[in-house]
């Protein structure tokens, strides 16, 4: 696989990007995580065209165990769970990267105002930040969609609106020590309008380890998620994986599959995610040793 | 008889990207009473000396040859017990980042009463006597006893760690890169200091940093290092008034040096050699004034210039001509 | 000002403003939320009674403007009145009151546990970093991280309880029997034995990541160095310096979690049928059960806070280096 990026990259033209690329290729974990979370992206992105069954269908023999024609056995409902699985990697990877992605825009806008001009501003953030880290957001979660409703986009956004702080954090922390680099200074004498002194010059210098961390926290918000619908509060219209677990609880002493494999898959995924991450965290910052937030 | 005498000491690095040469068929000698300076840029195999006399290389080092002679004991082959009684209690080592050099959640008396209990067997009570006098002598009060290093500052800091080293009254102190860190006026206090205490306490010192005045400062003996060799060796006269090596000579042209009013700072070209994939031959050539093809192929022997001067050039004639 | 009296003080009024900050804030969230919680009480009454519907409204006071209710609400609070819940008909501070031992007993004592394992594994594993049984430890680790902890549950609990026979299904009592004293005791701890283990292992990785990186962080630091050079035994060095500095990352851990206490045993809970908080907060989000869950997210803001406030106090015994001003 490490060639086959090689490849790649020999037409790319971006020194910078080589130089990551030679980096992690050396971090077996790494590579793993990378491999694992290519498959599993590559399988949602292809399910539509897979021979897979309908995941939705309600035709065949229910409580079916595993066997070749359903790989992972049937459920309650008839429904093949090998292809609700697959499927159901469709939600999970939207739910993950749109929340971190949400979480990422929010943490790095009010993280680098925050960094850049101090003051007030800087301490009243400090403070939405602590209060916001008090909050049990899990609970908060499971409120605003009991109340507003359990559709999907909702979740993602919700999660996102409470997961910023640790990416403001990591942003705010970036952006008070590059301001004083000298390439910054010079920036500013020139002239050169705030706004544009951080998102030309800051931003694109500070923003690696908020990358690191917004994996680790899509793998974070996968596992919300997964809760979410494990409780019955998930869109009842998604496959999610959580909510094949919820669906095959009552029956898990005599038909196990149903609720057993959609476990795995979120482990496999969260895993695939974990090792990514924390390899990006040893390369954009040696000291970190926290799982991400 | 000489107090340290190292013979042909070879020393490498095992890393992933390589082998690592850090010093080569070095030798000299500590006289008592005597202030060596190893000067030298970073990566010039200082510190890995330092580490080798004192035990304490990684565990990535292999050393490939040579004697380290400490009272007619060879410290590479002597065994545990012999080292216990030598290493920390009759050579001591003052360590490079004296402002980490200590730990922060332990206070510093607990820490220096630690240190002087592994070699001597006394109570904590009068331990702490011991301590309290050696704090007085580096020029700190003895309440620093209830301090936490973090509440000194630099300058205390360093007095801490020279204090530590004179605990066990040792014979040798190394000190290494001791003004790192500092501040000027600070630097030259605690330089001062060190001079006194080799007078008062008879003690030898070996000084290893990368500043040429702070050796020019201490030294009685110079010893140049560059890329693991041994470039020039001799009496602190001897080098500075009269160098007879290149790089030594190009050295001291690019440290300002406010008596001899010259203007210009003369920068040495080029950069330190890489560790990794050093040049042929003499490893200074790339960025020698001198340098030909005859140094691109052999490393020049260290030659004696004149007694007890030694310089490792095949061209010292010719230098002296250009001077 | 200086020392720890004041910072303490400081430290203790800027706990109470925030937890009080939480509790206005937690309000207009839960108040200003779409449904109209009497319709959801009366249920059917709503449509053919609206004289009844109206009487309700007047009851739990929300036909008044939301400041007056706010006002209400806070001076209840000074007098220990959580309100009262619509559907269990009983005072929010009671019903609170009947579970919050439960969930506590469950939560401190996997809490204690993952921090005891995890640290001494994180330990264990720094020590022979590189060995194989360091590498397969940090895998199983990172095998148990990524599970979800419900997940977990099912599975330990299909094992243990319908394989194996070995621990009970559900439930905190056994209901048929009905025990006291040691027996009592036994009995609980039984019942106790598969919801700690699954919250257990659910958290036990995170602090033997930690562990394990600070350890060997530290073992690469400089007075490490020192105190090889002065021949002190490595041993020594590693028992009274670097576990002693090591230990304050987890230590931070466990007082960011000493703060979910109260909710993060929730989804455990409901599997085990454990009578914590737990099923409570996802009743009271999904009947929009007001008064309790107002009541619930006061305690758990509470419980952060307090945590907070300790964790502060305990590492400022730890680590010197903390600023007192």
């Amino acid at each position: 696989m490490r060639t086959f990026g090689n490849r790649i990259l020999s037409k790319v033209k971006s020194p910078a990007l080589v130089q990551f690329w030679r980096i992690y290729s050396r971090d077996k974990l790494g590579m793993l995580g990378l491999l694992i979370l290519s498959g599993i992206t590559l399988l949602s992105l292809l399910a539509p065209y897979l021979p897979l069954k309908d995941p939705f269908a309600i035709v065949y023999r229910r409580f079916l165990p595993p066997s070749f024609e359903h790989p992972l056995g049937t459920d309650h409902l008839g429904r093949d769970v090998f292809s609700r699985v697959i499927w159901g990697s469709r939600t999970s990877l939207v739910i993950g990267f749109i929340a971190a992605g949400i979480s990422a825009l929010i943490g790095t806008t009010l993280g680098s105002i925050a960094g850049y001009y101090g003051g007030l501003i800087d301490d009243i953030l400090t403070r939405i930040i602590d209060i916001f880290l008090m909050i049990p957001a899990f609970f908060l979660i499971l409120f605003i969609i009991a109340v507003y409703g359990s559709n999907i986009i909702y979740v993602m956004i919700v999660i996102g609106l409470l997961t910023w702080p640790s990416n403001a954090r990591i942003m705010r922390a970036q952006v008070l020590s590059i301001r004083e680099r000298e390439f910054v200074q010079a920036a500013i004498l020139m002239g050169v309008s705030n706004i544009k002194v951080l998102i030309k010059h800051i931003i694109p210098n500070a923003i690696h380890p908020v990358i690191a961390n917004s994996i680790l926290q899509a793998a974070g918000a996968i596992i919300i998620e997964a809760g979410i619908s494990y409780l019955g509060l998930g869109d009842p219209n998604a496959v999610s994986w959580g909510r094949i677990i919820y669906e095959g609880q009552s029956y898990i002493t005599s038909y196990w599959w149903i609720s057993f494999f959609p476990g795995v898959a979120i482990a496999i995924t969260v895993l695939s995610l974990y090792l990514v991450g924390e390899t990006l965290s040893k390369i954009f910052n040696p000291k970190s040793m926290a799982l991400g937030g | 008889m000489p107090l340290l005498e190292v013979r042909n000491l070879s020393i490498k690095y095992r890393t992933p990207n390589g082998e690592v040469k850090a010093l080569n068929n070095l030798s000299f000698t500590l006289d008592k009473g005597e202030i060596l300076g190893f000067l030298g840029e970073s990566g010039s195999g200082k510190s890995t000396l330092a580490y080798a006399i004192m035990g304490i290389l990684p565990s990535n080092a292999k050393i490939t040859s040579g004697q380290i002679i400490f009272n007619g004991v060879d410290l590479l082959k002597a065994s545990e017990r012999k080292l216990s009684r030598i290493r920390g209690k009759r050579i001591a080592l003052i360590p490079q980042n004296s402002m980490s050099a200590l730990s922060p959640v332990h206070k510093i008396g607990d820490q220096m009463v630690d240190v002087l209990r592994t070699h001597m067997r006394i109570s904590t009570k009068r331990a702490l006597r011991i301590i309290k006098k050696k704090l007085r002598i580096a020029r700190l009060s003895s309440d620093v006893t209830e301090k936490y290093f973090h509440e000194l500052s630099g300058g205390m800091r360093q007095r801490v760690m020279i204090a530590m080293s004179l605990l066990t009254n040792p014979d040798i102190i190394i000190a290494d890169e001791p003004t790192t860190g500092l501040d000027v006026i600070v630097q030259y206090q605690i330089l001062r200091e060190l001079k006194e205490l080799q007078r008062k306490l008879g003690l030898s010192i070996i000084i290893i940093s990368h500043d040429v005045s702070v050796i020019a400062y201490m030294s009685t003996k110079v010893a140049v290092l560059y890329g693991g060799y041994l470039f020039e060796y001799g009496s602190s006269e001897e080098v500075f008034r009269s160098s007879k090596n290149p790089y030594t000579m190009l050295l001291l042209r690019s440290h300002p040096d406010v008596k001899s009013g010259r203007r210009e700072i003369m920068e040495i070209p080029g950069s330190p050699p890489n560790m990794l994939n050093p040049p042929p031959g003499c490893v200074f050539h790339p960025r020698c004034p001198f340098a030909e093809d005859l140094c691109k192929e052999k490393v020049p022997p260290l030659r004696e210039v004149s007694d007890g001067h030694l310089s490792r050039c095949y061209f010292i004639e010719k230098i002296m001509g250009e001077r | 000002m200086d020392g720890i009296g004041p910072y303490l003080l400081r430290r203790g009024i800027q706990t109470i403003l925030t937890i009080f900050l939480i509790i206005i804030l937690n309000f207009f969230i839960i108040n200003f939320a779409p449904g109209d919680p009497v319709r959801v009480i009366a249920g059917e009454f709503a449509f053919s009674n609206p004289e009844y519907v109206e009487n309700l409204r007047k009851r739990w006071g929300l036909d008044k403007p939301i400041t007056e209710r706010l006002i209400i609400y806070l001076t209840n609070l000074m007098k220990g009145d959580m309100g009262f819940s619509f559907r269990y008909m009983q005072k929010v501070s009671q019903i609170i009151g009947e579970r919050i031992l439960a969930t506590l007993l469950l939560t401190f004592t996997s809490l204690i546990l993952s921090f005891i394992l995890g640290v001494s594994l994180g330990v264990y594993s720094a020590r022979r970093h590189g060995k194989t049984i360091d590498i397969s430890l940090s895998f199983i680790m990172l095998l148990l991280y990524s599970m979800p902890v419900f997940w977990l549950g099912i599975l330990l609990m299909l094992f243990f309880s319908v394989h194996l026979k070995l621990f009970p299904i559900a439930g905190m009592f056994s209901s048929r029997v009905s025990y006291t004293g040691f027996m009592l005791v036994l009995d609980v701890l039984w019942h106790m034995f598969l919801p700690v283990l699954t919250l257990t292992l659910a958290n036990l990785p995170i602090y033997y990541k930690i562990t394990k990186a600070s350890v060997l962080e530290q073992s690469n630091e400089d007075y490490v160095r020192t105190f090889k050079a002065y021949g002190l035994r490595r041993d020594k060095v590693f028992k009274k310096y670097i576990l002693r500095n090591a230990i304050l990352p987890p230590v931070t851990i466990f007082g960011l979690q000493l703060g979910f206490v109260l909710s993060g045993a929730a989804l455990v809970e409901i599997i085990y049928g454990w009578p914590g908080m737990g099923r409570l907060l996802l009743d009271a989000a999904f009947y929009r059960d007001y008064p309790l869950l107002m009541g619930l997210y006061l305690v758990t803001a509470v419980s952060v806070a307090l945590a907070n406030f300790l964790t502060d106090i305990t590492y400022m015994f730890l680590d010197p280096r903390v600023k007192l001003t």
